[in-house]
């Protein structure tokens, strides 16, 4: 028997409880697997959970074991690990990418991002990013899902390129108190402290409070201009960041509130630079003290009941807020450059909305899983504002609006071995009526394979954002983006140690909107049609010592109107992760090894990057563990593409290589 | 000085290592734990019967706590082959490939444990979750009341999710 084996190495202390040949429930909870298992539950495909085999895309889970030896630090980091996705950082926002598909202008409009099931896109911009900007701490997250390809037939607008479901931890996980330490390079700290516990009425909860700081590096390298600057006396451009997290769970008996509230308080780094030669006057633009403050909260009840004896019925109610005020100084020279003006641009947006959904699954009917439900959001302030201090001519854009929708799904295995999928949804929004239907097709012949045909659509509205862009410019709305999706999805164990997985995709893509240029005024446009393939790979193999090793490689071509190739789309992606335990299992080293080939963008091209970021784990004991992490080990020098097409860098520099040390502690 | 040598140790010689588990071994374990922490209404009075049904992996492994006992008593496992034979068990597991009508046993005092998200929506007690790297368990506690048993407060504890 293994476990005697095992006892020879235990100090006698440890088993000095009765009864313990076999482990006890808490160690059994924390005995890894030998195998990558191959009937994980997913519950973001469809709504419910059902194994990853029968959920109709080619889900990704990442759990928290993961995210915590690959030392990642936000959501963006955990989405980038992960087939098909990257990630641009402007040096103020983390934006997704997925499928070849990152363009300028949108703030993660295609992606839809839920915590426990909650939408967090807002209603000015559709956004919910995915840095710092992230409204939960990545150490409360237990698992996070993605779900690739089109989710319009359940989840209506933004679910246009994938959905991702951040899932948070419980008192399971957490069994009584944790506090965090970090401290490492460019100045950086985060503490976090979190409770929580099942009480013995059942009633759970859960808070956790954080705290990040980060000085930024002392001459942040993201600033340049496009025309050499003059020395200027004052304020150094900052890169600083204050972030705060509060996040709580309360449940009982199917009830569940779930609370969150995030500030960000972040200095900009970037420096803008142009030249005025039509009048011949030299202007230049310093960014001294740029802040960007955000505010995002939101509060949502969950209840899970039972209908007539056989539905299983889920209501939500969710309200959201979201404030951001943006204070952008900027210098204007004299053409002698001996005199300077400060003005200072400000760009202010406030969200508030409703949303609610009731959803019932019935698993009674032999073969078939059936999903019906209604969905619906009132956005009871949708405020953007951008103006000069001092100057009284923009007009702050206003408005209220508001969707509903229904949709259905039914799941039936209709043979042995054999699954259909058919579903759809059909939205009623300010911009016309969407049906979005989606079927698939997935055949399971052996335990160890399955394989899946899947047809996707889905819409996006122009967001607030957009139409306001577009109003003070009196140019037309753009129309509803719309995608339709074909895609292959295979998987098959070679040994019970070694998965391969793959997935080839053709999307079609209409009215994807970007952004243009009328005089100085920006404007949101349909774009020509885009089509994207690609194909995806993941082989991963666990070995006897607790050696893991997972290579996942990307392949994508995306082209726009004729053929051209579409920008900031990277052509190759590989993903190499590799985790070394030593010492008995108690240290682990993992080693991620990233590769994104060169990328277009709009002037210029960013060079292909190779990037190695190393852990090191330690449990000192069962209340103590350790983390030493270090990103881009090599200090290799990146360029990630910038958000505006007005910037005269296309591309900023990231910062070189991140030491961190963190201490956890659980009571 | 006994308590701070005692402490430094602890780092050199650290309480709790895992073995890497497989996945029917590992779900063995955990039947065996929970058929110790729950009561039954009239108590087993001679031995525990711990049934299984659609899942040989399971039973060969559960077979090896045999010789052991739960709560002073001892233990039987048996692979059974029908629903219709479930009167006497104690515990039943249903594998996730078995798809039965369970209706019939959600009425007994039996502590049904199944392993898939769907036997959880059919109202079985507890359902074992494969999570990417470990295995957790997910309690349907109302159920457990109907049929009156008892769980105790440690598993309630430790369960991903009560319901």
């Amino acid at each position: 028997m293994k476990y005697l084996f095992l006892f020879f190495f235990l100090s006698s202390t440890a088993w000095a409880e009765s009864d313990s040949a076999i482990l006890s429930l808490e160690d059994l909870l924390d005995s890894p697997l030998i195998n990558p298992p191959n009937n994980v539950d997913v519950s973001t495909a469809s709504k419910f959970s059902q194994t990853i085999k029968n959920a109709p895309s080619a889900v990704r889970v990442m759990s928290r074991d993961d995210i915590q030896l690959f030392g990642y630090r936000t959501l963006g980091e955990i989405l980038r690990s992960m087939p098909g996705l990257f990630t641009s950082y402007d040096g103020q926002n983390t934006f997704l990418g997925a499928r070849g598909i990152a363009i300028p202008g949108d703030f993660n409009t295609r992606v839809l991002i839920l915590i426990d099931g909650i939408r967090l896109n807002n209603n000015v911009f559709d956004s919910a990013l995915v840095g710092n900007e992230f409204p939960l701490d990545v150490d409360l997250i237990d698992r996070v899902e993605y779900v690739p390809g089109p989710g319009s037939a359940i989840y209506g607008n933004n679910a246009f390129l994938g959905v991702v479901n951040v899932l948070t931890r419980g008192a399971a996980s957490l069994r009584g108190a944790e506090a965090s330490l970090e401290y490492g390079s460019f100045n950086t700290s985060k503490l976090r402290a979190s409770m929580a516990s099942r009480l013995d009425n059942g009633m759970e909860y859960l808070v956790s409070a954080t705290q990040f700081r980060r000085g930024g590096p002392d001459h942040p390298v993201y600033m340049d201009y496009a025309i050499a600057a003059p020395e200027f006396k004052g304020n150094p451009a900052t890169d600083s960041d204050l972030s705060r997290y509060l996040f709580a769970k309360l449940s009982m008996g199917g009830l569940q509130m779930t609370g969150a509230f995030a500030s960000r308080e972040k200095a900009n780094p970037v420096l803008i630079g142009s030249v005025n030669s039509d009048e011949s006057v030299a202007v230049m633009i310093k960014n001294g003290k740029t802040l960007n403050d955000s505010l995002h909260s939101f509060i949502g009840l969950t209840y899970d009941f039972e209908a007539f004896s056989d539905w299983n019925m889920q209501a939500r109610l969710n309200y959201h807020e979201e404030e951001y005020k943006g204070h952008f100084p900027e210098y204007f020279f004299s053409e002698d450059l001996n005199t300077e003006k400060m003005i200072v641009f400000k760009e202010n947006y406030k969200g508030r909305w409703w949303d609610g959904e009731l959803h019932a699954l019935y698993n009674q009917l032999p073969e078939h899983k059936i999903l019906l439900g209604v969905e619906g959001r009132v956005n009871a302030e949708q405020f953007w504002h951008s103006y000069a201090e001092g100057f009284n001519t923009e007009k702050p854009m206003q408005q209220s609006s508001s969707y509903y929708a229904f949709f259905a799904q039914d799941e039936y295995k209709f043979a042995d071995h054999f699954t259909l999928i058919a579903g759809a949804r059909y939205d009623y929004t300010e911009y016309g009526n969407h049906f979005n239907p989606r079927l698939g097709l997935l055949w399971d012949p052996l335990d160890k394979t399955y394989i899946k045909l899947l047809y996707g659509s889905a819409f996006r509205n122009p967001n607030f954002f957009e139409q306001s862009q577009n109003k003070a410019s009196n140019f037309r709305d753009a129309g509803a983006e719309k995608i339709t999706t074909l895609e292959l999805v295979a998987e098959h164990y070679l040994t019970p140690a070694a998965k391969l997985n793959g997935s080839v995709y053709h999307y079609k893509m209409n009215n994807l909107i970007g952004q243009s240029y009328i005089g100085n005024n920006l404007i949101y446009t349909n774009l020509q049609k885009i089509r994207s393939t690609g194909f995806e790979t993941e082989f991963e193999q666990w070995f006897d010592s607790g050696i893991q090793a997972k290579l996942a490689y990307s392949l994508q071509k995306t082209t726009i109107g004729n053929g051209t190739e579409l920008f900031n789309s990277p052509r190759h992606m590989l993903n190499f992760k590799f985790l070394l335990p030593f010492a008995d299992s108690r240290w682990k080293l993992a080693t991620e090894l990233r590769y994104l080939s060169s990328v277009d963008i709009f002037y210029g091209m960013l060079p292909k990057q190779w990037l190695a970021d190393m852990v090191l784990n330690g449990d000192i004991n069962k209340n103590c563990s350790l983390s030493l992490s270090i990103h881009n080990l090599a200090d290799t020098s990146s360029f990630e593409a910038t958000r505006y097409l007005n910037f005269d860098r296309y591309s900023i520099k990231q910062d070189g290589r991140d030491i961190r040390l963190k201490i956890n502690f659980r009571y | 000085m006994v308590k701070l040598i005692f402490f430094l140790l602890s780092f050199i010689f650290p309480s709790h290592v895992f073995a890497a588990t497989d996945e029917v071994e590992l779900k063995a374990n955990f039947i065996f734990r929970f058929a110790q922490f729950t009561t039954w209404p009239p108590p087993p009075n001679k031995e525990t019967l711990l049934c299984v049904l659609g899942s040989r992996g399971i039973y060969d492994e559960l077979d090896k706590f045999k010789d052991r006992k739960i709560n002073g008593n001892s233990v039987r496992v048996l692979n059974i082959s029908s629903i219709k034979s479930v009167a006497d068990c104690h515990v039943l597991f249903v594998g996730a490939q078995e798809r039965i009508n369970l209706s019939m046993v959600l009425a007994l005092p039996i502590l049904v444990i199944g392993e898939s998200a769907e036997a959880f929506d059919k109202k079985v007690i507890i359902v074992l979750v494969t999570e990417p790297n470990r295995i957790s368990f997910k309690i349907n506690r109302s159920q457990a009341s109907n049929v009156g048993l008892v769980m105790s407060a440690q598993l309630l504890k430790l369960a991903k999710e009560v319901r």
